[in-house]
């Protein structure tokens, strides 16, 4: 009797996008409560669970965005902007609120144009973005060199709206991981339950097709681009409150562990293929990579060596399983 | 029909994929030039040159595995991975000439297991050299300690690699263009160059060619690292020492310099002079920038604009002149 | 133009289609459906004729240059496939149209999803069981048989994938169905199942514009047969005008043909 029950469970698991990330999850949970009893402690949850969430506000974005078969590599930049330009502009005397959302305008505009760039001109999006990437952050660096003067700037900690975003339990415990659950869940209804998620996977999947089926594959890019550089900007101002004060390399170099947590979560590279679940669970692998091997007294020179590992070991897991799902048809 | 100009243009730039870079580095060198003060002296641009030397050799690889349609962003960690074997195996005795062998071995070892990754196991060579990067960093993190490691002695042997002569000129830069030839020599008159194209254009009519993919894709993951080991030997040669950070940001500065000479991204189009035009405006712009005094981490934000700009006049060129085919 | 009994159901005329200096079309006429009969009209010629040019035409994909399109009779201007399928006009493509990644029943109401959808704000919120239960009885309604609707379209053979693409285009009220090569990669069975459904297309009220290279496909089924050849058209017959071995001839031959009829 078990051992069906075995069987079964193998293939949910192997037919789901996520299959092979909660067997990580699983596993490195595991692994980690074996390996430290600080692991299990409710601190550590807690730095876990908002790391994550800072995470995976802008993990979302990239995971719809790569299902349609884009990329962005921007995102760290435009969190590290959006910190920046938020905090100067509420130093400046603007109220918060306005100026968080001047801040998600200005984002998604530019996250807007680098999707038409991609649509229009036909250059891929790795490209853009790395250029877009490189732009954004030097941008923030001039505008802290020249508004500030390479000094740190302040953010006040007991500002009302701040406090909408991240406010402080009692217990230790932050409201920003409800923020998460919120976005993701309704990314997960717009990917999964409706007409617009149905066109991102077509899109993703086989853009001839789609086009042929009459889905504007141009707009749903687009759209998303826009979308993913709003999150980015959401999450790095969900950052920002999260300290006294504010420097200009924020998010530095996070694009690439996102693309790295997206795919450990079985969304597929190439595209057509994926799910926010799945990236919630390659957050909390990466998540629980950082708080546990630190735990464990692991230096922090191998966090970098085991992290590209487990990394390679998910992706393999993932690209076998998603060939079992969709067949290798063609190659 | 009469040819106009932009015909004739884009004409050009059918045959000539690196007509566009090669353009936008003289009008930049004469700017420069003409606006800089120190910008057109001999010891600055020697400098220039054997700065963009180093990375330079590791885009010369980069280019041929991009126009077969893979990716490495491994590259600056394999450097620093491979200077600091080299300066491990001095250290441990070993006669100089056989610690550079040995590393740029272990280089292309490197790269043979990234592509064996890439082909056996189907996983995407972006995520197996972005995996690889934080892997090979993690090792040279762990090795170091995360400080600088020097030879105890250093052996006369490296001058070969960078000897600086008094005007400023380095040894560094011959090897640079040493390999940008041989490896255009092998793009545009061996089979091997035909193959390398004929993967990264159309992979299934390759294979149905004869075109032994797999093993071009493995030779190029090989060479790709093993440069990216001898640009490891030749910046340790020229700090005397290593630290764990080095070669970092160079995966970045490679993308743009192929990028910005006219490779595409996808594959099967591109060439090796375009690179090097690609090398040299990213060095004239650093060197001017420099000169101007601009803070350093603008040159990041030049950077990203010029990949912007140069990927969009390229594109729209190229598609001109390959035509809009059916899209 | 009033819409009367002798009208066409599509026609094209003098369409000109270039490509920078490739003239793919040059003033090609094409009429399927008089006087609201269904008919299935095989369009031949060899590589280059320009016959996907032509569908992409009348499609939507490309606006050509110079001619008019009409739909029942009424002067019509396509802007995109979209349009063309809000009219009624479905196309099946030689790469079949269907996206791997997606289950079958998803595929099936790809681009339409708004016969399934609940509109709450700017999103169409799908039913699923809505979704399921439509895409099986329009696979039944059409003779197909699939293990589960929820099977990703990747697993599918040849001639399911074929057979699925058309179920999909007949059910959405089709009344003109394009196939391109529908019988490019398809065994002997399966190619017979699909000329069965093109056969019962014909009988609901849907006409069919036929591309195939293999005349022993199209010559059995077809009403009229129209022949491009260098972006021309050479020719345009019934079935009763010419055997099948004259036309077999007359498009070898090549030739540019001053229109007949």
């Amino acid at each position: 009797m078990s051992k069906s029950a075995l069987v079964r469970l193998k293939e949910f698991l192997a037919n789901r996008p996520e299959g092979g990330a909660i067997v990580g999850v699983v596993a490195l949970f595991v692994f980690f409560s074996l390996g430290t009893e600080h692991f299990l402690a409710v601190k550590s949850f807690r730095s876990m669970l908002t790391l994550a969430a800072y995470w995976g506000i802008a993990a979302g974005g990239v995971t719809l965005l790569m299902i349609s078969g884009e990329f962005d590599l921007s995102v760290g930049s435009m969190l590290g902007l959006s910190a920046m330009g938020v905090a100067i502009m509420v130093n400046a005397g603007l109220p918060s609120p306005i100026a968080v959302v001047m801040m998600l305008i200005v984002c998604v505009a530019i996250g807007l144009l680098q999707g038409l760039a991609v649509v229009k001109l036909g250059i891929p999006s790795f490209i853009i973005t790395l250029g877009g990437m490189l732009l954004f952050r030097a941008i923030t660096y001039l505008i802290h060199l020249v508004v500030v003067q390479g000094d740190y700037v302040r953010v006040p900690q007991d500002d009302a709206f701040y406090q909408i975003l991240s406010y402080r339990f009692e217990s230790g415990f932050n409201i920003t991981p409800l923020w998460f659950l919120g976005i993701t869940v309704i990314l997960y209804l717009i990917l999964h339950r409706t007409h617009f998620g149905n066109w991102i996977f077509a899109t993703g999947g086989n853009k001839l097709a789609a086009i042929q089926s009459g889905v504007p594959v141009n707009r749903v890019k687009v759209i998303l681009f826009g979308l993913t550089a709003g999150l980015a900007c959401l999450a790095g101002i969900f950052e920002m409150t999260r300290f006294p004060s504010v420097g200009p390399q924020g998010g530095k170099l996070l694009e690439l562990y996102l693309i790295a947590m997206v795919v450990m979560g079985g969304t597929r590279l190439i595209g057509g293929y994926g799910s926010v679940v799945g990236t919630v669970f390659g957050l909390a692998m990466m998540a629980m990579m950082k708080n546990g091997l630190s735990l464990m007294g692991v230096s922090a020179y191998w966090y970098n060596a085991v992290v590209g590992i487990i990394i390679l070991i998910a992706v393999i897991v993932n690209v076998n399983s998603q060939r079992r799902a969709l067949g290798v048809r063609h190659e | 029909m009469p040819k106009s100009i932009s015909d004739r243009l884009t004409g050009l730039v059918t045959k000539f994929p690196e007509a566009g870079a090669g353009l936008a580095t003289l009008v930049m060198f004469g700017l420069f030039s003409w606006w800089g003060t120190n910008f057109l002296t001999v010891y600055s641009l020697n400098t220039m040159l054997f700065v963009v030397a180093e990375w330079g050799i590791i885009a010369l690889g980069f280019t041929l595995l991009m126009i077969a349609g893979e990716f490495d962003i491994s590259v600056g960690s394999v450097l620093a991975v491979c200077g600091v074997l080299a300066i491990f195996m001095l250290n441990a005795g070993l006669p100089a000439p056989i610690a550079v062998v040995m590393t740029l071995i272990i280089g292309v070892a490197i790269g043979l297991l990234h592509g064996l990754a890439v082909i056996k196991l189907g996983v995407p060579s972006f995520i197996v050299t972005l995996a690889a990067m934080l892997f090979w960093r993690g090792i040279v993190l762990v090795i170091t300690g995360a400080f600088p490691v020097e030879p105890t002695h250093e052996p006369a042997f490296f001058e070969i690699f960078s000897y600086r002569f008094e005007n400023g000129f380095n040894v560094s830069v011959l090897w640079f263009f040493g390999v940008a030839v041989m490896l255009a020599l092998i793009l545009h008159r061996t089979h091997f160059g035909n193959w390398i194209f004929a993967t990264g254009g159309n992979k299934l009519a390759a294979i149905e060619a004869g075109v032994p993919v797999n093993r071009v894709k493995m030779i190029l993951f090989g060479l790709t690292s093993g440069l990216a080991s001898l640009a490891g030997i030749i910046q340790m040669s020229r700090f005397g020492s290593v630290d764990p950070l080095r070669g970092d940001f160079v995966e970045f500065k490679a993308i743009a310099a192929i990028v910005v000479g006219g490779t595409l991204l996808m594959g099967g189009y591109g060439s090796i002079l375009g690179t090097v035009f690609g090398v040299l405006l990213i060095g004239i712009i650093g060197l001017g920038l420099v000169l101007a005094q601009v803070p350093s981490i603008l040159f990041e934000g030049f950077l990203g604009g010029l990949i912007v700009i140069g990927v969009i006049i390229n594109t729209m060129v190229q598609r001109r002149a390959l035509g809009v085919r059916g899209e | 133009m009033s819409n009367n009994k002798g009208d066409w159901l599509l026609e094209g005329r003098n369409i000109v289609k270039r490509f920078g200096p490739i003239t793919s079309l040059d003033g090609v006429d094409f009429q399927i459906g008089r006087a609201g009969q269904a008919e299935v009209v095989g369009l031949l010629g060899d590589n280059g004729a320009g016959k996907s040019t032509l569908i992409k035409v009348l499609t939507g994909v490309h606006p050509p240059e110079e001619g008019q399109l009409l739909w029942e009779g009424q002067p019509i201007r396509l802007d995109s496939p979209r349009d063309a399928m809000k009219l009624g006009i479905s196309t099946v493509y030689q790469d079949l149209g269907l996206v791997d990644t997606l289950s079958i029943y998803r595929n099936m109401f790809l681009g339409r999803e708004e016969a399934v959808c609940s509109q709450i704000g700017p999103f169409g919120f799908l039913q699923i069981d809505k979704a399921r239960s439509e895409t099986k009885k329009a696979l039944e309604k059409t003779g197909i048989t699939v293990r589960s609707v929820d099977e990703l379209a990747a697993k599918l053979s040849g001639g399911e994938r074929q057979a699925i693409a058309l179920a999909r285009a007949i059910y959405f009220e089709t009344k003109l169905l394009i196939l391109d090569e529908p019988f490019a990669a398809l065994g002997l069975k399966e190619t017979a199942k699909v000329l069965e459904m093109i056969e019962r297309a014909r009988e609901e009220g849907v006409s069919v514009i036929l591309i195939v290279h293999n005349m022993n496909h199209v010559y059995p089924i077809a009403d009229r047969f129209t022949v491009l050849s260098h972006g021309r058209l050479a020719g345009s017959f019934s079935k009763a005008e010419k055997t099948f071995d004259e036309l077999s001839e007359f498009i070898i031959s090549g030739s540019v043909v001053a229109e007949t009829d």
